[in-house]
């Protein structure tokens, strides 16, 4: 019987805080926790039909609620050229405090930590579409994000590669991002730095254009090696491989073998569904001609990595 | 007089071949043989006419047609700007004399004349301006009243005109021409002002505007399309949706704009009765057929739009919507791609945010030139692997892998409309921006320079100036009904021949709504035709839009003058003084730069262009210059026109030689006159940046190094006093007297302190945004021919040194050679040793293999020995 009481109080927790009790996010900020983070369920007020639907499905009619795991819920509503009224509704919810960055449609239910982080975002409207489809994706973002922060611990705690480890396998936490600084303010995070120049481009990308093949291969190899990168890292630098090999004569064989180490570090990713469409457009018309290696370059006009010795 | 154009007109309809009436026609059955009568029906839409040459174009002719599109005033990423961007000259307005013969209409030559009409009115007095502003403020009211009356639309309805009825347009017009003269008569104000009370007459001049702009094989075309007739009976039975037709922006391919109206009306007849689904349909059909494109790309647009409106996924704001507006929405300029129904369909779904949100939204793509493989955004590589995953959405495909600025603004501007919101991309240089409407506001996101080329436009101008216009134009939409009513009727009565009613109609019309930019425009084309040497109607033209369009719209004002009034008023006024009264009028009312920084120097150069001899433009341009400076929004343009006007001036000839000279003087005089003092201190910084960037691009070295030295002198604190630390090369700096280019494109705010660009060549350093990419380089013209030692180059930070600098040299800034020599880069500073291959040149540039590398020098050294002497050049 206590345990479903429980339950029950758990269930109804989110609406311990709400905009009508005049709770507000610094409030919901400082009350977050490593196990619960603060739940936005962000939406058009004043001039979206399809928000003001999902509002009346997902909140008033707590659809969405069961889903929450308790975590702290604030709805915010979003104005489009707000009057004075509205101005001093979103004051009274947002306080002087701002969404986090990376919100990029309503309605959609944010998560965000106590420091406010923005760390998983339910906001596609295929994910939106019902209180169910948007439960499981938030749900999936809660468990991450409660073993993410485990692991965040895990490596503040540590030191060296055992740290590294630990803050790449926080980062590989499904539908979750991490946060800001993980490793508390001003500290280095360990974590290997892919940076990219002014163009946008990777620098490992860059680094491999004046060498052969050969030479890349071997380049790309020993960055991946050293351990220090989360997997959409890597399937990054496999990408920049990949690009380096086929505009400068690379097999078909060769590059079916990057595009299926690319997908399969993360089939689910969107650098998987690149590999994936890597392999039709470029390998599978060379490998349909019997092709050991490609006439000439497949990319019209400029190129990244110029031309260097041919395979 | 009256009695005697009366009766004119009525021998002419007494004359013409008996036709049948519309209700005759109808109860008969028989098809009606087309009559010799209707002498102003030639269709005037899509007519484009380049500014010299004249030449007219029907609707099938268009298509092959080729349009001079080069003032279009759009920079950035290539669009393709088709004949609808073109602006329209104002001839096109008006009826030809020469109709083309496959239009079975007569002569305008063919209607009789009324001997009262074939003068031009004098100019109008107080009283005339004043009762007309009256009355149309009154009209104006009464619209809106019958608007809130029947919440937002006027309800009127007239269907004595049936389907079967449009077979024979040429009847139909006869019946209107017949009642609408009968109503206005002569054209007097009084009639016209009685004219447009009632709806039903207002009905009537919709329904003549729109088979005039047409014409009959035109409306014949529609007829014959599944539906065709029913469309064109509830379009002319409906005054709110044909009003919205013809007055909500160009009417340019109406008739193909009909055809597919049709189309839409033959699938969703039954939804045709909700006024929003009207609107979507008018304004689709109408923009596509504008910008010539396909049906299929049509319809698909029609139907995202209106399923959108219906499932109500769509903002808010699409419900509201007036005419013009909705065609910058449902008419946006790309069919396919950013504008695709998928990837509209997607950013609706994906990207939903109050307006101002989308301002912001071109940042949810990561900027990158090449792709995480390494492809650049210009190959069809950047996305071609993941177009299948992301279902050819561009938008979709632009956010998982990244652009650079034209995909970020078309996220931007691409989300706003698939919300139903009006927004638009527009080019800047070497850059693409876009702006979005917030409230009744236009707002700019990603923009970094000021010079915008609108990607939307109703008139075929590009500047920022005309998109506040037409806002401001169509906010005020009641008067602007107005006026567009009172230019519809002047153009009948021109093509009645009436000059002196149509005048005043014209009149009426600009003085009803002074923004109206399209009737001012087709004004100004009728006085060309009929009163081209009349002094007083110029120059009235001209203090009108001085004393209304210029109040707020500077540019366009200005664009009305030197290209509309001056090329007739100027030949007129011969004297200087009468002339620089009018300047002077116009410049009193730019204290500022209006809505936006624009481009003073054509309006410079048309002034420039009343002058007859050198002697006259050096006192034009004194004038000028002394009444700019004192502006300082337009003190550094004004400065650079001149410095351009001068580069332009062929220095050949001994006279052009001193002419050059003297401009050169006034310019460096009155610049000297500017004072510095620390209020002003900006403003001369500004204006002293802008001349020497316009001296710099003009190669002009004695402008540039006097207003470098001028500027030093003024504004000291600007430049800084760097003690920099490197080893020198023997011999002299021969390049502290010289002239520096950056292949860099400036913003505004880099313009205006290009004074440093001067100071990069001094002792103390001073700045200057370097880029290489290619050729693109730093490229310097010495004092004078040099035999070079050595080169320092200062970089702001550690420069790149992954890829090779190269030094090149040349004696004209033409032929470059290379010079055998591998700088070396240590941190900040280069240092290329020329000692050995001791090359002698006029020009050196810098540039540097590999990708794009943008940086800042401070400090640019070039050392050697002038070779004075034409023995040590090695000349004869």
């Amino acid at each position: 019987m206590l345990k479903y009481l429980l339950t029950a109080v758990m269930l109804l927790a989110p609406f311990a805080i709400t905009p009508a009790e005049g709770a507000d996010y610094q409030n919901a900020l400082a009350k977050a926790t490593e196990r619960k983070p603060v739940v936005l369920f962000c939406y058009g007020a004043n001039y979206d039909k399809v928000s003001e639907a999902k509002y009346e499905l997902f909140v008033k009619k707590r659809k969405i609620m069961k889903y929450a795991r308790g975590a702290i819920f604030l709805a915010v509503p979003i104005y489009q050229l707000p009057n004075e009224k509205e101005q001093r509704e979103y004051k009274k919810v947002m306080g002087d405090g701002n969404l986090p960055g990376g919100i990029w449609s309503y309605p959609c239910l944010a998560v965000v930590d106590g420091q406010g982080n923005l760390r998983g975002v339910v906001q596609s409207a295929d994910e939106m579409k019902d209180p169910e489809t948007a439960g499981a994706a938030l749900e999936l973002i809660l468990d991450s994000y409660t073993e993410q922060e485990k692991l965040l611990k895990k490596a503040r705690g540590a030191n060296g590669k055992r740290q590294t480890n630990a803050l790449a396998e926080a980062a590989d936490m499904p539908g979750i991002r991490m946060p800001a600084n993980p490793l508390g303010q001003g500290a280095a995070t360990g974590l290997g730095s892919l940076a990219t120049n002014d163009t946008g481009m990777l620098e490992v990308g860059q680094k491999m254009q004046t060498m052969s093949l050969e030479q890349a291969a071997k380049y790309m190899r020993s960055v991946i090696s050293d351990g220090y990168y989360s997997r959409r890292q890597r399937q990054e630098i496999l990408a920049a491989y990949s690009g380096h090999v086929r505009r400068n004569g690379g097999s078909a064989a060769r590059l079916r073998a990057i595009y299926n180490e690319m997908r399969n570090i993360d089939p689910t990713s969107i650098y998987a569904a690149y590999a994936e469409g890597a392999i039709k457009l470029w390998v599978e018309p060379r490998e349909a001609r019997g092709e050991a290696a490609p006439a000439s370059n497949s990319s019209p006009g400029k190129t990244a990595l110029g031309n260097t010795t041919k395979e | 007089m009256v009695g005697g154009y009366l009766t004119a007109w009525l021998l002419e309809v007494a004359s013409a071949p008996s036709a049948p009436s519309p209700a005759h026609a109808v109860a008969t059955g028989k098809p009606q043989q087309t009559p010799q009568v209707a002498p102003d029906v030639t269709p005037v839409q899509g007519v484009v006419i380049d500014e010299g040459g004249g030449v007219s174009a029907n609707d099938s002719d268009m298509a092959d047609m080729e349009v001079d599109d080069e003032d279009d005033g759009a920079w950035g990423e290539a669009t393709d700007d088709g004949p609808a961007l073109v602006e329209r000259d104002p001839d096109s307005f008006m009826p030809k004399e020469q109709t083309p013969a496959k239009l079975k209409d007569v002569k305008e030559a063919d209607v009789p004349v009324d001997p009262a009409q074939q003068v031009i009115p004098g100019v109008c007095d107080a009283a005339r301006n004043g009762s007309v502003a009256r009355n149309a403020k009154r009209i104006a009211e009464l619209y809106e009243k019958e608007e809130t009356k029947g919440k937002g639309r006027t309800n009127f309805r007239s269907e004595d005109f049936t389907p079967d009825h449009w077979k024979n347009p040429d009847v139909i017009y006869k019946a209107l021409l017949e009642r609408v003269l009968g109503k206005i008569g002569k054209g007097d104000d009084e009639a016209i002002w009685a004219f447009l009370k009632e709806p039903a007459n207002r009905l009537d001049l919709a329904r003549i505007s729109l088979i005039r702009k047409v014409g009959y094989e035109g409306i014949q075309r529609v007829v014959e399309q599944k539906m065709g007739a029913a469309l064109l009976f509830e379009l002319s039975s409906d005054l709110d949706w044909i009003n919205g037709v013809m007055f909500s922006g160009p009417t340019d391919r109406l008739g193909q704009g009909l055809i597919y109206m049709a189309k839409i009306y033959s699938l969703y007849s039954e939804d045709m009765q909700d006024p929003v689904a009207r609107r979507i349909c008018a304004t689709t059909a109408t923009e596509f057929a504008r910008e010539h494109f396909s049906e299929k790309d049509m319809l698909a647009r029609f139907a995202y739009y209106f399923s959108s409106y219906q499932d109500g996924k769509l903002n808010v704001i699409f419900d509201t919507l007036q005419y013009w507006e909705t065609r910058i929405v449902c008419g946006n300029r790309e069919p396919g791609g950013w504008g695709s129904p998928q990837s509209l369909a997607w950013q609706r779904d994906n990207v939903r945010l109050p307006a101002e949100g989308y301002l912001g939204a071109s940042g949810q793509l990561v900027y990158r030139l090449r792709n995480v493989a390494g492809d650049s955004v210009f190959s069809a590589d950047y996305l071609g692997p993941i177009m299948e995953y992301t279902k050819n959405t561009t938008a979709w495909a632009h956010r998982e892998i990244g652009g650079v600025c034209g995909a970020c603004s078309h996220y931007g501007a691409y989300g706003a409309l698939a919300a139903g919101i009006p927004a638009m991309t527009m080019g800047e240089p070497g850059h693409c921006a876009y702006t979005v409407r917030v409230g009744n506001e236009w707002r700019k996101g990603y923009s970094i320079y000021w010079q915008h080329g609108m990607h939307k436009v109703f008139w075929g101008l590009h500047d920022w100036d005309f998109l506040i216009l037409m806002q401001d134009l169509y906010t005020d939409r009641h008067k602007t009904m107005v006026s567009d009513q009172l230019a519809a009727l002047a153009e009948l009565l021109a093509s009645r021949r009436m000059t002196k009613s149509a005048i005043d109609c014209f009149d009426a019309a600009v003085v009803a709504q002074p923004l109206n930019w399209p009737v001012w425009v087709a004004y100004a084309g009728y006085l060309k035709q009929k009163a081209p040497q009349n002094k007083e109607k110029w120059k009235e033209m001209h203090d009108r839009v001085v004393d209304t369009l210029a109040v707020k719209f500077h540019n366009c004002a200005a664009t009305m003058l030197s290209r509309y009034v001056y090329p007739h008023l100027l030949p007129l006024v011969p004297e200087r003084r009468a002339r620089n009264k009018m300047y002077e009028a116009f410049f009193k009312k730019c204290k500022s730069f209006g809505t936006n920084r624009w481009d003073i120097a054509p309006l410079l150069s048309a002034q420039m262009a009343g002058c007859n001899t050198p002697e006259e433009q050096l006192a034009y341009m004194k004038e000028a210059l002394n009444t700019l400076m004192d502006k300082p929004d337009y003190s550094g343009a004004v400065l650079s026109w001149g410095l351009e006007f001068i580069a332009s001036v062929p220095g050949s000839d001994a006279e052009n030689e001193k002419l050059q000279e003297e401009f050169s003087e006034l310019i460096i005089k009155t610049m000297s006159r500017a004072r510095a003092t620390k209020k002003t201190m900006d403003a001369t910084w500004t204006a002293l940046g802008e001349a020497i960037y316009a001296a710099g691009k003009n190669g002009d070295k004695r402008t540039f190094q006097a207003i470098g030295k001028l500027a030093q002198r003024k504004c000291k604190k600007m430049f800084p006093k760097n003690k920099f630390k490197f080893r020198a090369f023997p011999g002299k700096i021969v390049s502290a007297k010289g002239i520096i280019r950056s292949a860099a494109t400036l913003t505004e705010a880099q313009t205006a302190h290009a004074c440093l660009h001067w100071g990069v060549l001094q002792k103390g350093g001073g700045n200057i945004p370097a880029k290489f990419e290619g050729n693109a380089a730093m490229t310097l013209e010495l004092e004078d021919n040099s035999r070079l030692s050595g080169l320092v180059c200062l970089f702001a930070e550690a420069a790149r040194n992954d890829r090779d600098f190269i030094v090149d040299v040349s004696d004209d800034g033409q032929n470059w050679e290379p010079v055998r020599v591998k700088p070396e880069v240590s941190g900040a500073v280069l240092r290329a040793d020329l000692r050995k291959a001791a090359p002698c040149a006029r020009f050196v540039r810098l540039r540097r293999d590999g990708d794009k590398w943008e940086s800042t020098i401070v400090g640019f050294y070039v050392y050697g020995k002038l070779l004075k002497e034409k023995k040590e050049r090695g000349e004869s």
